[in-house]
């Protein structure tokens, strides 16, 4: 996972914002997340235009934190629910 | 539970059907017994929905609050088959939203015995007809 990849939300997988807090599903797993306010924001952004590194400026825009842990939180982020199957790379399906 | 609720109706100790109807929402049983209880198939019975308990097993009895969104993902991961089916689940999505806004649901922390009818706001019908030593 690097800073220029461009996250997206994985087909099949949806997701909803409720009070701050994000709910994703992703059926062919049987899998329920709960994603904590920043999860969420996160999950809102990564919408296949935006980069990992543009995902961390918005959060340092957002909250009470600096730019090297934003982007070190956006890449552990990502990088674990591209794992889960939950996020996919735009241009790399 | 439902062996620690011998005097109690049982609407099913498997899947049950909710639905909105009024202002609240109701719980119906279905005819989807486990083979332990099947001797309450028959129950056929359906009431006002008054909480939702995720179940969890320990030494204590308590209620555990939970933020919106993970009483919705509970919900949604307790309705099998339905929340598989990609094109299905925006609409359960909302239902399970629109449900966890109505009605309280949270963890129940309980031991095998009958105290969690205390935590959950209701006498126990064994208590009423035999005192506890």
């Amino acid at each position: 996972m690097q800073l220029t990849d461009v996250p997206i939300h994985a087909p099949g997988v949806i997701g909803r914002i409720i009070d701050g807090e994000a709910v994703v599903v992703h059926p062919q797993q049987g899998k329920v997340q709960v994603l904590n306010p920043v999860g969420a924001r996160l999950w809102e952004l990564a919408d296949g235009r935006r980069t990992v590194a543009e995902l961390a400026q918005a959060i340092v825009a957002e909250y009470a934190v600096d730019l090297p842990r934003a982007q070190a939180d956006a890449l552990a982020f990502c990088e674990d629910l591209v794992k889960r199957e939950v996020l996919t790379l735009a241009g790399k399906t | 539970m439902a062996a620690l609720a011998p005097h109690a109706t049982v609407l099913n100790d498997d899947l049950v059907l909710l639905r909105p109807e009024g202002a609240g929402w109701t719980a119906y049983g279905t005819p989807f017994w486990n083979a332990e209880t099947l001797a309450r198939d028959g129950q056929n019975a359906h009431g006002p929905l008054a909480g939702v308990y995720k179940l969890v097993q320990d030494r204590q009895v308590y209620l555990e609050p939970l933020s919106p969104a993970a009483a919705a993902a509970e919900l949604v991961a307790n309705c099998p088959v339905v929340n598989g089916i990609p094109e299905l689940l925006p609409g359960l999505l909302a239902s399970c939203r629109a449900l966890a806004g109505a009605i309280p649901v949270q963890r129940l922390h309980f031991r095998k015995d009958p105290d969690f009818w205390g935590v959950i706001g209701c006498n126990s019908p064994m208590s009423q007809s035999t005192p506890r030593a």
